[in-house]
This record gives structure tokens, C-alpha cells and sequence, in this order.
């Protein structure tokens, strides 16, 4: 019971490197991490359909520049644990993911302020050790991995302890919009796919 | 450039953007990357001071860079082998030339990988997860878990869709990444510095009318699937409102989602109107 946790978060934190640090091989597609989520809890339609959900949910959010996008891995990731570890309902529990996923979205902004704290130490290192280098890109990768892996889990716990709070002061006939909205984020996707991918004229 | 260097340098662009940071963006990556080649041409204080001049500030799309990545080290074969008093001049060279490449690659890698390649590699899995027959991933979930067998819903299915937008986006990535180190390489400094190895603005176009047409054909073939089977089942109050505002969302999502509102709007919206519906009706 813990020890599934504690590998979903490990996944989705290793998965989450593939982001901007190492690779950027697409695994960190929330449907991967999603399915992988769910094939270690068990229950993989639930992983898939709420990573697929997820990645629909925020393919417009481009990484360009210094734009910080919210994390789909981890709002996948989060999302399957709240929905089969706090047993609350998949819709409740997507929302709740996303919400993760631009939480973490704020801590991947604060790492990135403080790996430029790093460069003067990285200069004067390199000019008397030049294999140095090394170092600081495994360290920027465990940083990465520390906090994406320590994240998920606190969000994981602060959530479920929130969200059982938020569903039981919610008016029970309004419960249900949660997985009314859930089930038109497929949708939505869809229709953006193809606003996205619709040619535009050069120039 | 040797194979072995160029593969050491190509094995290395993967993690340009490590250590990326707000003050000097991909500087550390590149200094990485680039590392396996300074350490060919220069030895000792030369080394710590060829590899600290790449720790300047450098930004461009991940994909992309190796074409800069080329440039760099064929521009840095070339100062090594000049004597001191030009040497400075060719270093402050090699920093224009960067400064000056990572934008265009940007622009082209963005609209390539980001705009393009990224939401074109969703519909192919969705596409492929339909002609398997895997059709109603998006049907509540106890539905789903009741009728597992009859919707399809299998490991070996949901694996190879996924994998078959995993192999479209990397085939491109890896190629790009291959042929921009090389090109890069060739060219130098020289000319479009490689850049101009292919026609970027017809081969997005093509790929983004194919993804286009592809994406409507899922929006209809989801149209047609989940209403029909949402109607059989018996829709109650809440199935109603649900298949009453699809074909709005669906309408409201394609025009603003052109004019940049988010998904995630959308998606708030919805929720708004759904406990709305259900607190009025």
C-alpha cells in the first residue's frame, strides 16, 4: 500500500527529466506516464484514461523560452494516485491532478532560479577542473529528481486531505459536475488538436 | 569530425538543456555537449578556458541546437589551430555566431517540434487506438471497467499506440539531431550554417495539413462512436446536459483555442456550466 505510492512517484519523477533535463524523447508524455502509473497500482484504464486526459488538457501549453508550462507527468501522476489510493471519484481526482500540475509548474520555476545561483561556482571550477562539468549536470538531474519525486508525494497527501475536506463541504446535487466536465475534457482536446494543427498561411 | 566524436557530441545534445537555468538558460548543456570535442583540440588552462567561454548564455530550441552544436565545433577546430594573437578574435567570433543562430533555430524548431510534431504524434496514437478498435477510452470509467473486455481494452492495444507516437516523434527528433550535428559541422560558419539543408516551411505545412485532416477525421469518428452508445445506454439528466454542450464546447474550443485561450479555460468553463446545470435544472 505504501510502497505502490512511493513507486509512482519515483516513475513519474524519473519520467519528469525527460521534460527539459535529459532526453526530451516525448516519454514524458502524460499518457506514458499515466500508463505506467497504472500498470504499477494496477489498474492501468484508469492510469491511461486520466494521462490521455490530461495530455489533452495541456498539449497547448508550449514550452518556449523561459515559459514555465504546468507539469502533465505529474498532474497525471497525481490524478491516478488520488483516484486509486483516496478512492475519490476520476473526475474529482483529474481536477485535482491538474491543480498539481501548475503547482509544480511554480516549483520547477523556483529550481530554475536556483541553478543560476549555480553558474559563478561553475565557472571557476571548470577553469581548474574542466570534468567538473559532469558533476554539476548529475547534480542538476538528482535536483530535478529530488523535487519532482518529494512534490508528488506531498502533493499526494495534502490533496487527499483537501479534497476529502472540499467534497464533504460541497452540496451533494453539485458533486457530479466533476465528472460531467471530466468527461468533455476529451473533447475539448480533440476540437484544440485540430485548431492547433490547421495550416496558416506563411509570412 | 571523427564518427566516434560526432556520436559522443550527438549521445550529449540529448542533455542540452541540463542545468537549465533563468540566468544563462541552456549554457551548461551546451558546455557539456560540446565538452568531448575542447577536449580533442585544447589541454590543460587552455581546456578550462575554452569550456568556460561556452558557459555564455545560449537559448534555443533542444532539437535544434545540434545544428549549432556542428557550427561550434567545426569553428573551434578552426581556432585551434591559429596562432594566439588571432585566437581572441575567433573566440568572440564563435560567440556572435551562436548568439546569432539560436534564434532562427528557435523560430524553426518551435513551429516544427512544438506546434506541430508534439500534438500531430497525439493524434497518431488516438488514430492507431481507434483502427485497433480501441475506441471508447473516453467513456466513464465504471462503464469502461464493466464492459473491459467488449471495449478492448487491453495492455498489448494501449502500448502500441502509445509507441507509435513515441517512434513518429523520435524518428523526426533523432533525424534532425543526426543531420543538424552533420550539417552543422559541414557548413561552418559559412552560408546558412547547414540550416537551409531542407525546405522547414514546406515540410511543416505538409505535416500539419496531415495532422489536420486526421484530427477532424478523429473528431468525427468520436462523434459518431460515444454519442450513438451514450444515446443506447439511456442518457439521464446529467448524460443530457453532457451531450448538449459537446457540440458547443467542441465549436467554442476550435475558435478560441486560435485566438490562444487555454484548454485548461475551457475546461474550468465547462465545469462552471456543469454545476450550473446542475443546481438550476
Amino acid at each position: 500500500m505504501v510502497l505502490e505510492p512511493l513507486l509512482i512517484c519515483a516513475a513519474a519523477a524519473a519520467i519528469e527529466l525527460d521534460v527539459v533535463q535529459a532526453g526530451q524523447i516525448f516519454l514524458s508524455r502524460p499518457s506514458v506516464a499515466g500508463l505506467l502509473c497504472g500498470i504499477i497500482g494496477g489498474d492501468f484504464v484508469t492510469g491511461l484514461q486520466l494521462g490521455l486526459c490530461m495530455e489533452l488538457l495541456t498539449l497547448d501549453h508550449v514550452p518556449v523560452g523561459g515559459y514555465v508550462p504546468p507539469s502533465g507527468v505529474i498532474g497525471a501522476a497525481c490524478a491516478f494516485l488520488l483516484a486509486r489510493y483516496a478512492g475519490f471519484e476520476g473526475g474529482y481526482a483529474f481536477m485535482l491532478g491538474f491543480l498539481a500540475a501548475w503547482l509544480f509548474g511554480l516549483v520547477e520555476t523556483r529550481l530554475r532560479h536556483e541553478r543560476s545561483k549555480w553558474n559563478p561556482v561553475i565557472e571557476r571550477e571548470v577553469l581548474e577542473n574542466p570534468d567538473a562539468l559532469s558533476k554539476w549536470v548529475r547534480r542538476g538531474f538528482l535536483q530535478q529528481f529530488a523535487a519532482a519525486f518529494l512534490f508528488c508525494m506531498a502533493a499526494f497527501f495534502v490533496l487527499r486531505e483537501i479534497g476529502w475536506l472540499g467534497w464533504e463541504l460541497l452540496p451533494v446535487r453539485l458533486r457530479p459536475a466533476f465528472s460531467m466536465a471530466y468527461r468533455i475534457v476529451p473533447w475539448i482536446g480533440i476540437a484544440a488538436l485540430a485548431s492547433l494543427l490547421m495550416p496558416r498561411k506563411a509570412g | 569530425m571523427e564518427r566516434k566524436l560526432r556520436g559522443e557530441i550527438f549521445r550529449r545534445s540529448f542533455m542540452v538543456q541540463a542545468c537549465w537555468n533563468f540566468e544563462k538558460l541552456q549554457n551548461v548543456g551546451f558546455a557539456w555537449a560540446i565538452y568531448p570535442a575542447l577536449r580533442v583540440l585544447y589541454k590543460g588552462r587552455e581546456l578550462g578556458e575554452s569550456v568556460r567561454r561556452h558557459l555564455e548564455i545560449f537559448n534555443t530550441q533542444p532539437f535544434m541546437a545540434s545544428f549549432a552544436l556542428g557550427v561550434t565545433v567545426k569553428m573551434e577546430e578552426e581556432r585551434a589551430a591559429l596562432e594566439p594573437a588571432r585566437a581572441q578574435a575567433a573566440a568572440e567570433r564563435i560567440s556572435e555566431i551562436k548568439a546569432a543562430l539560436a534564434p532562427p533555430l528557435a523560430a524553426i524548431g518551435d513551429k516544427l517540434f512544438w506546434s506541430t510534431l508534439r500534438p500531430f504524434t497525439l493524434v497518431v496514437s488516438l488514430l492507431v487506438w481507434w483502427l485497433l478498435g480501441l475506441r471508447q477510452w473516453s467513456l466513464p470509467l465504471e462503464v469502461i471497467k464493466q464492459n473491459e473486455s467488449h471495449f478492448r481494452f487491453d495492455m498489448p492495444r494501449m502500448l502500441v499506440g502509445l509507441l507509435a507516437g513515441l517512434a513518429v516523434y523520435n524518428a523526426m527528433a533523432i533525424w534532425i539531431r543526426w543531420k543538424g550535428l552533420k550539417y552543422g559541422y559541414k557548413c561552418g560558419a559559412h552560408g546558412a550554417c547547414g540550416i537551409d539543408f531542407m525546405d522547414w516551411q514546406g515540410f511543416i505545412g505538409r505535416l500539419r495539413a496531415c495532422g489536420f485532416g486526421a484530427a477532424l477525421l478523429l473528431l468525427a469518428l468520436k462523434a459518431y462512436g460515444p454519442l450513438s452508445l451514450g444515446f443506447r445506454l439511456g442518457a439521464d439528466r446529467r448524460e443530457t446536459v453532457v451531450l448538449a454542450l459537446l457540440p458547443l464546447v467542441m465549436a467554442l474550443t476550435f475558435f478560441t483555442a486560435r485566438l490562444g485561450m487555454r484548454n485548461s479555460s475551457l475546461y474550468f468553463g465547462a465545469l462552471a456550466l456543469c454545476a450550473a446545470s446542475l443546481f438550476f435544472i
